[in-house]
């Protein structure tokens, strides 16, 4: 792990984890991204994996309470890096199961794809519980390594 | 995320979606599609020139709008993909289980 002082802090969100804050929160990685640079395409993908890692944390980690979740952003060298925190039910998203994704339609479960997207997305993505804590970390490179 | 009626192409009724298919969006887009099947429409392009962006829950609603269409003998092609939202199917799997063409006119020659 780099020291503190190589992360340039660039900006905070922090709201209630409903769904009626998800195009706010996505609007504001998004301009972030923007900011940094990122391709339009990564501008993109970096919203989509945070859309799959928020629906998630609006469902499990607060099933049946309210409660927060907020991301920062940061640049690190070429790096885009996003920490998503909550304080909800312990949950790890990197360690969901992931979808069969070479089943037929007829067969295919209605499920787990966000999990798939979010590691196909991201350049690398860290789970810990912490301080009661959900803490996520997604790293993303200007490019998706195929 | 707006979604609307292109009209009638041979035996199938066209269906434009333009914008976001999040997992705010996504219902509309299955509901919209849920009252077209229910009216009787079994064959249905999905016009998806206008999408810039999907997620898991729009692939979601997607997948029901084609088994729920399937389970009566129906079929759906979805059209006109950006390459960015190509590439979300692809990476799903998607592209293997629902067909998708090039347009609405290659979508009818193959049909």
């Amino acid at each position: 792990m780099a020291s503190k002082e190589r992360f340039q802090t660039m900006a905070k969100i922090g709201l209630p984890a409903e769904m009626e804050n998800l195009e706010e929160l996505l609007d504001f990685v998004e301009k972030e991204a923007d900011k940094a640079e990122f391709p339009t395409r990564r501008v993109l993908e970096i919203r989509l994996a945070t859309e799959e890692v928020l629906v998630n944390i609006f469902y499990y980690a607060y099933p049946e309470t309210d409660g927060d979740v907020s991301i920062s952003c940061f640049v690190k060298e070429d790096f885009f890096v996003l920490k998503i925190l909550d304080g909800g039910t312990p949950f790890n998203i990197m360690a969901a199961p992931g979808p069969d994704v070479s089943s037929c339609l007829s067969e295919r479960c209605v499920g787990g794809l966000g999990v798939h997207l979010v590691k196909k997305m991201t350049t690398e993505a860290r789970y810990v519980r912490e301080n009661g804590q959900n803490r996520l970390t997604l790293v993303f490179g200007k490019c998706r390594q195929k | 995320m707006k979604i609307h009626h292109m009209g009638q192409k041979k035996d199938y009724k066209v269906v434009g979606v333009e914008g976001r298919m999040d997992a705010v969006s996504a219902p509309e887009f299955e509901e919209f599609l849920n009252a077209l099947i229910d009216e009787g429409a079994l064959k249905v392009i999905v016009d998806f020139e206008g999408l810039d962006y999907i997620s898991s829950a729009g692939l979601r609603s997607v997948l029901i709008t084609a088994k729920k269409i399937q389970s009566k003998n129906g079929s759906i092609l979805v059209v006109s993909l950006h390459d960015t939202v190509k590439e979300i199917f692809e990476i799903s799997g998607f592209s293997t289980i629902i067909p998708i063409h090039a347009s609405v006119d290659a979508a009818l020659e193959t049909a």
